[in-house]
C-alpha cells in the first residue's frame, strides 16, 4: 500500500506543504498538516518549516500517482526528492508530471526551433535526438553552432528558454524542449559534477558554506543531484532568478 | 540585415492575439530600436517574469547582430 504520511521541509510553510504533497502524490487539500519544527527566521535561513503530513481522504483518482510517489519515497528520503524536484521544475512547468511527448510533439519542437534559426539567418540544423517523459531533446549542428556556445551566458540557454516560452502557446499540454550542441551539456555536466565534488570536499574540510556562481535551473539541479549521496554536506539554493545560487553547506546533524 | 523576422516569429508565437502584433523599426545613426506593439493582455507574455522572455530574445538578436557590429534595442509597447 502507499504511504499514508510523511515529513517534509521547506523554506516557507507553503513550500513544505507542497513538498509533502509531491512526495505522497496527492494534492495539498487532501492532506492534514502538523508543523513539527519551525526554524529561525531570516533571509538566508533555509528549510525553516518541517511539517508532518497525513492523508485524510484518498479518492481513487490519486491512486496511480500515489504508487509512483511510493517508489520515489523508497529510493530516496522525501525531503531530498522534494528539494531536487522543486529545482528541476522549470518556470513553465506543468502540474502533470506524467505526460509523454509524442513523435508529433517532437517534430513540432524541431520545426519551432528550426524556424527560429532560419529567421535569424543562421546555418544551424535541428534534429530530434530523443524524448523522455515530457522532454523533447533536440540536437543542434552546423556552421553557426559555435556562436551559441561562446559567451559566459551561452545563447543556447536563452534559445532553450525562449523556445519553451513559445511552446506553452504553440503546444499547450506541458511538453518541454532541451537543446544540445557538440555534447555541450554532457561536458558541462561533467565539469559541474567535478567542481561540485571538489568544493564539497573543501566544505567538509573547513566546515564552512560555499556558494556557487549564479547558474540556470537545470545546472543547479546537476549540482544538487551530484551531492545527494555525498557524506557530510547538504545543498540548497538561495536568491532570486536569474541570480539564484547553489550553496553547499556542512551537514549539522 | 533585417531583424524584424526574428522578432515577429517569436512574438507571434508568444501572444494570445497574433493579429494585434505590430513591429516597428526605428533606425538612428548608430542604433536600431525595434518596437513591439501587442494587445495589452499580451504584454506580460512577451516580457515574461522578471523580463526573462524579452531578455532571451534580446540576447539572441544581439548575438545575430554582432556579426554586423550592430546593437539592437528591443522595446515592448501596449497597444
Amino acid at each position: 500500500m502507499s504511504e499514508q504520511s510523511t515529513e517534509a521541509t521547506g523554506r516557507t510553510l507553503d513550500e513544505a506543504k507542497r513538498a509533502a504533497a509531491d512526495a505522497l502524490g496527492v494534492s495539498i487539500d487532501q492532506l492534514e498538516f502538523e508543523v513539527v519544527e519551525q526554524g529561525a527566521k531570516g533571509l538566508f535561513a533555509k528549510n525553516n518549516y518541517k511539517v508532518k503530513a497525513t492523508v485524510v481522504d484518498k479518492p481513487k483518482v490519486t491512486r496511480k500517482r500515489a504508487t509512483k510517489a511510493e517508489e520515489k519515497v523508497d529510493s530516496d528520503t522525501p525531503s531530498e526528492v522534494a528539494a531536487v524536484h522543486v529545482e528541476a521544475d522549470d518556470e513553465f512547468g506543468s502540474e502533470d508530471i506524467n505526460i509523454e511527448a509524442t513523435e508529433t510533439d517532437a517534430e513540432l519542437c524541431q520545426e519551432l526551433i528550426k524556424g527560429l534559426f532560419d529567421a535569424c539567418e543562421l546555418n544551424i540544423d535541428v534534429e530530434v535526438e530523443s524524448t523522455s517523459g515530457k522532454y523533447v531533446h533536440l540536437g543542434l549542428s552546423g556552421e553557426d553552432v559555435g556562436m551559441l556556445l561562446q559567451s559566459k551566458q551561452p545563447v543556447i540557454d536563452s534559445v532553450q528558454y525562449l523556445g519553451n516560452a513559445m511552446l506553452t502557446r504553440v503546444l499547450p499540454g506541458g511538453v518541454r524542449l532541451t537543446l544540445d550542441a557538440r555534447k555541450y551539456r554532457e561536458q558541462r555536466q561533467a565539469a559541474l559534477e567535478a567542481e561540485a565534488r571538489a568544493i564539497a570536499e573543501e566544505v567538509v574540510k573547513i566546515q564552512q558554506e560555499a556558494v556557487f556562481d549564479a547558474l540556470p535551473a537545470h545546472e543547479r539541479r546537476v549540482i544538487h543531484q551530484a551531492l545527494i549521496d555525498f557524506e557530510g554536506v547538504e545543498t540548497y539554493s538561495e536568491g532570486e532568478e536569474p541570480n539564484r545560487r547553489v550553496v553547499i553547506s556542512p551537514k549539522t546533524d | 540585415m533585417d531583424y524584424t523576422p526574428i522578432v515577429e516569429y517569436c512574438v507571434k508565437k508568444l501572444v494570445a492575439e497574433p493579429d494585434q502584433v505590430a513591429i516597428d523599426v526605428k533606425q538612428q545613426r548608430n542604433m536600431t530600436q525595434i518596437e513591439i506593439e501587442v494587445a495589452p493582455n499580451d504584454v506580460g507574455k512577451v516580457i515574461g517574469r522578471n523580463g526573462r522572455v524579452i531578455n532571451t530574445l534580446r540576447h539572441l538578436i544581439n548575438m545575430v547582430a554582432a556579426k554586423d557590429h550592430d546593437k539592437i534595442f528591443v522595446k515592448v509597447i501596449a497597444r
